[in-house]
């Protein structure tokens, strides 16, 4: 006799989020592009995106960039993506050690059906 | 106390249309997640390049004077730049040959504190002002003479 155990399945995410920016340096104001993809059968409205920026380095902390709120309205098709943006800016006073240096971003978004 | 049949069966439709409304305010308020990774890369800083770093006798300079020290200076960078200090790094040398070059009597002060402002990608002439000075150690050969000031640069960006 076979006994069946029933599974936690953990439900795909609904938004996954991609993107980057080049090209930095001191003073620089630069756009953060990202694109927002629905995996949903369904439109979500994107209602909060919060970026986890992390140092590049030691003596290259992450408290050297600065990125803007996420504020706008942004609607996604069902198993479509939508790209959109927000202002980066590294602080002048970012040390040497930022020089060619790679600050990893990590994306969470949350929502709701459209 | 007996309730009507009547009653029971509006009693049972409010209590189906409560949870109906329940469960639908309940799926409205799902929010759905999602997470992904990105990087933000900061570019190279490259040198500035000098051409040229020289102080003209002619106009600026005799014995006892001091004079500006003219930077031809290139910012190879996609933005604007700040040079802040220049240092002497080398001899002197003049346009006169060896006999002048053996005793220039030309020092260069060593500044800071400096804005000599250059725009992305831009080649400029920039003035050091009063950073050269001629003792009466010159040769006379170094009359007429054009010095080369080998230095260094100290720059920051300016965006």
């Amino acid at each position: 006799m076979s006994v069946g155990a029933a599974q936690k399945v953990r439900p795909p995410l609904s938004l996954r989020v991609s993107g980057g920016v080049r090209g930095l340096y001191p003073g620089a104001r630069l756009r953060l592009r990202l694109k927002v993809r629905n995996t949903r059968d369904f439109p979500i409205r994107v209602v909060s995106l919060k970026i986890n920026v992390r140092n590049a380095g030691r003596s290259c902390r992450r408290t050297q960039l600065r990125i803007a709120r996420f504020r706008r309205s942004l609607v996604v098709p069902a198993h479509r993506a939508r790209r959109t943006g927000l202002s980066v800016t590294m602080l002048r006073s970012a040390p040497d050690a930022c020089k060619d240096a790679v600050f990893p971003l990590r994306f969470t978004a949350k929502g709701r059906r459209a | 106390m007996r309730i009507s049949r009547k009653r029971k069966l509006v009693v049972a439709v409010a209590v189906v249309v409560l949870a109906i409304v329940a469960v639908g305010v309940g799926l409205g308020a799902w929010s759905l997640g999602g997470t992904g990774n990105g990087a933000a890369k900061a570019t190279t800083a490259s040198s500035i390049t000098l051409a040229d770093a020289t102080a003209f006798t002619s106009a600026d300079l005799y014995p006892g004077a001091t004079g500006n020290l003219k930077l031809r200076a290139t910012n190879p960078n996609p933005y604007p730049v700040r040079i802040t200090a220049v240092s002497g790094n080398g001899t002197i040398t003049s346009d006169k040959g060896a006999a002048c070059d053996s005793s220039t009597g030309v020092t260069f002060a060593n500044q800071t504190g400096l804005t000599l402002d250059l725009a992305a990608g831009a080649t400029a002439t920039l003035t050091v002002p009063s950073s050269v000075s001629m003792t009466n150690a010159s040769d006379n050969a170094c009359q007429g003479a054009v010095f080369t000031v080998p230095v260094s640069l100290t720059a920051v960006s300016n965006a």
